[in-house]
């Protein structure tokens, strides 16, 4: 059974301004048209027992949203979410709180996530005093603190405030308080882009070596195409709120497929002046999500597109089993 | 190489607070030639922003020069008044932002603003003007910019806005640009086309370029030489390759091993251990010897001079490593 299976996931959000407005005169009537951010379209994925799932596309793409989605931070407007194979799609808030706990999060922003006003100690053992996860404060205690250690900080770190941490400090504060309720799916978004570069090193590793040792998965949502690349089994590329291309970390980064893949790989500078086969070159910038493209969402962009890309969206084509991109250049019978 | 465009020496920029004396550059020497592009590269607080400030003179109290010698072009900038600094400010010496967000004034259409430096310090006539703007835009590769002058900086999209700034930087073929995290806050893609761009304009233009940021995958793409700040001074510098491949001291090294690699597989990444320290106490000695795995008591006790490896490959360590 899958740990999270999300299907069709859509998440749209009216910003339309008041009714007087939004009033237009157009084609001989008057109107009141909405405005809508089509954020996320149709995402589908799913994310096994102790896997890393990798989330990567530029801002604007969705992979935030799609992540407040899956836990219903934004109830989602269409789609399926199961976790376990229990769909929580309509779950109230009640029903929630055991799915909380088995998912959890960790943010990008250290000096945001973090309640100024609370004790180190207060901020581990709050999700599990919450979640009723232990029987007795001590219990807590103790868990809170054996937590602090395994994240690289000491027990006479528990009394200090956030403001007296740096922020790769804080960023492992606010990994120990995700794992203090034993999560199944540890949702990482951003975790070390406002990082130093030397600190996020320190991060990832001590991310990598705490799934190693509790068995959980992650979905970690990403820019940064080495950082996904190094901690990925596999990769989902999204582009306009749309998921492009799912493979594992090597079928993405050693076949990419679709061509907005390939221009991204193109587009990141190296070290070591490696450049990825198959590069394709972009021009222009990423549209927008308050009035999407006709057929393909990349195709405005795109240097391959044909006929068929500006007419009909395109479904998913498995290039071999694991590896699928939505672009029609692979869809059988297209030359 | 001939005389250089730029020859910093000395320098030293401290911040007087109340906390204590910040030395954010405490002696730092380089030197740029014409149309060459060097790379700034360091973590926050390593005094990478303050040495561009220092530069074009834009260090405000409590901070201070303290010592050390700007020549530029022959002319000595560090004790020129502001009166003469704005003459050179925007005319030889441009900078770029890192928040295209920010560095461009809400108020005013781009015009106004792309034709601000020309009315300071050239004199040409409206339409004159509005030709050199449209054709800077056609260069920075802003569609239709005709229609764009009347715009203002909302109607523009980050990386947009980034190239507007880029033409204004480049308006009067400067002689020098220091670009401070110009990237940053852009997108990949969007990065790509930008750091393209730049690096076509420099090279058609001979225009030297100052590129200040944390990313040595952008800085190893870019640069022609690399210098490595630490906490306020220079640990190493050199050509693109010295730096890249063949660096000699720990903390480069350290920098270079802590990012993923795009090509094999490593399960764990080599880390630095440890943080910046607080810039108002330094350790004596290096700054680095506390997260330096190979320091010995020399380090702790001693600072390193810039001492050269290698003919233009100086660094700042009592043990470099071997290459």
């Amino acid at each position: 059974m899958r740990l999270l299976e999300v299907k069709n996931l859509e998440q749209r959000f009216d910003v339309s301004p008041g009714f007087l407005e939004r009033l237009k005169f157009k084609d001989g009537r008057v109107r009141a048209e909405r405005t809508i951010v089509h954020a996320v379209n149709g995402v589908s994925f799913h994310i096994d027992r102790g896997e890393v799932f990798g989330l990567v596309g530029e801002s604007g793409c969705g992979k935030s949203t799609t992540a407040k989605t899956v836990v219903k931070i934004h109830p989602p407007t269409g789609g399926q979410i199961l976790v376990k194979g229990e769909d929580i799609t309509h779950h109230d808030y009640r029903r929630m709180l055991p799915i909380r706990k088995k998912i959890q999060m960790i943010f990008q922003d250290p000096f945001a996530s973090l309640n100024p006003r609370q004790r180190v100690r207060d901020i581990i053992m709050e999700p599990m005093i919450f979640s009723r996860a232990v029987g007795t404060k001590g219990e807590a205690q103790d868990r809170a603190m054996d937590l602090l250690r395994r994240v690289g900080l000491g027990p006479e770190h528990a009394d200090r405030y956030p403001h007296q941490f740096s922020g790769g400090q804080r960023q492992r504060i606010g990994i120990a308080r995700a794992l203090s309720v034993d999560p199944e799916l540890v949702i990482a978004d951003e975790p070390i882009s406002a990082l130093d570069v030397s600190i996020q090193a320190q991060i990832l590793n001590l991310m990598v070596d705490l799934k190693d040792e509790f068995g959980f998965s992650y979905l970690f949502i990403t820019h940064n195409l080495s950082v996904v690349r190094h901690i990925s089994d596999r990769i989902g590329v999204m582009y306009l709120g749309f998921l492009i291309e799912v493979g594992t970390s090597q079928d993405i980064f050693q076949a990419p497929k679709h061509p907005y893949t390939r221009a991204l790989l193109a587009a990141a500078p190296t070290i070591d002046g490696s450049r990825p086969i198959d590069p394709v070159e972009i021009r222009g910038e990423v549209g927008s999500t308050l009035s999407l493209p006709v057929g393909c969402c990349f195709q405005p962009r795109c240097p391959l597109a044909f006929g068929r890309c500006t007419e009909e969206h395109p479904e998913w084509v498995a290039v071999h089993p694991g590896h699928q991109v939505a672009c029609h250049l692979f869809e059988p019978g297209s030359h | 190489m001939a005389r250089p465009l730029l020859a910093v020496q000395g320098l030293k920029t401290h911040f007087h607070t109340f906390a204590g004396v910040i030395k954010a550059v405490d002696g730092v020497d380089f030197a740029l030639g014409q149309g060459e592009i060097i790379g700034v590269v360091g973590e926050s607080g390593g005094g990478k922003s303050v040495l561009g400030f220092s530069i074009i003179g834009l260090i405000d109290p409590p901070g201070r020069l303290e010592a050390g010698e700007i020549w530029f072009d022959g002319r000595r900038l560090d004790n020129l008044g502001e009166e003469q600094l704005r003459k050179i400010r925007g005319k030889d010496i441009t900078m770029i932002f890192q928040d295209p967000m920010t560095s461009l004034n809400p108020l005013y259409t781009i015009q106004d603003q792309m034709e601000e430096v020309m009315k300071l310090h050239d004199n040409l006539n409206a339409s004159q003007r509005r030709q050199r703007c449209i054709q800077l835009l056609k260069e920075v590769g802003i569609p239709e910019p005709e229609s764009r002058l009347k715009n203002y900086p909302h109607q523009f999209s980050g990386g947009m806005r980034q190239r507007v700034i880029i033409a204004i930087a480049l308006t009067l073929h400067p002689k020098l640009v220091i670009a401070d995290e110009p990237t940053t806050a852009l997108d990949v893609t969007i990065q790509a086309q930008i750091l393209k761009m730049m690096r076509g304009l420099v090279k058609d233009h001979q225009t030297s370029l100052m590129l200040i940021t944390h990313d040595l995958a952008v800085v190893a793409e870019m640069a022609d030489t690399i210098i490595v700040m630490y906490c306020g001074r220079i640990v190493e510098r050199g050509r693109n390759s010295d730096i890249i491949r063949g660096s000699r001291h720990p903390y480069t090294r350290g920098l270079l091993a802590s990012i993923p690699k795009m090509t094999g597989h490593q399960r764990r990444l080599q880390q630095i251990p440890g943080m910046v320290p607080d810039v108002r106490s330094l350790p004596p000695g290096c700054s680095f010897a506390p997260r330096c795995e190979f320091s010995q008591d020399r380090c702790r006790a001693e600072a390193p001079r810039l001492i050269g490896v290698d003919a233009e490959h100086d660094v700042a360590c009592h043990f470099p490593r071997e290459r």
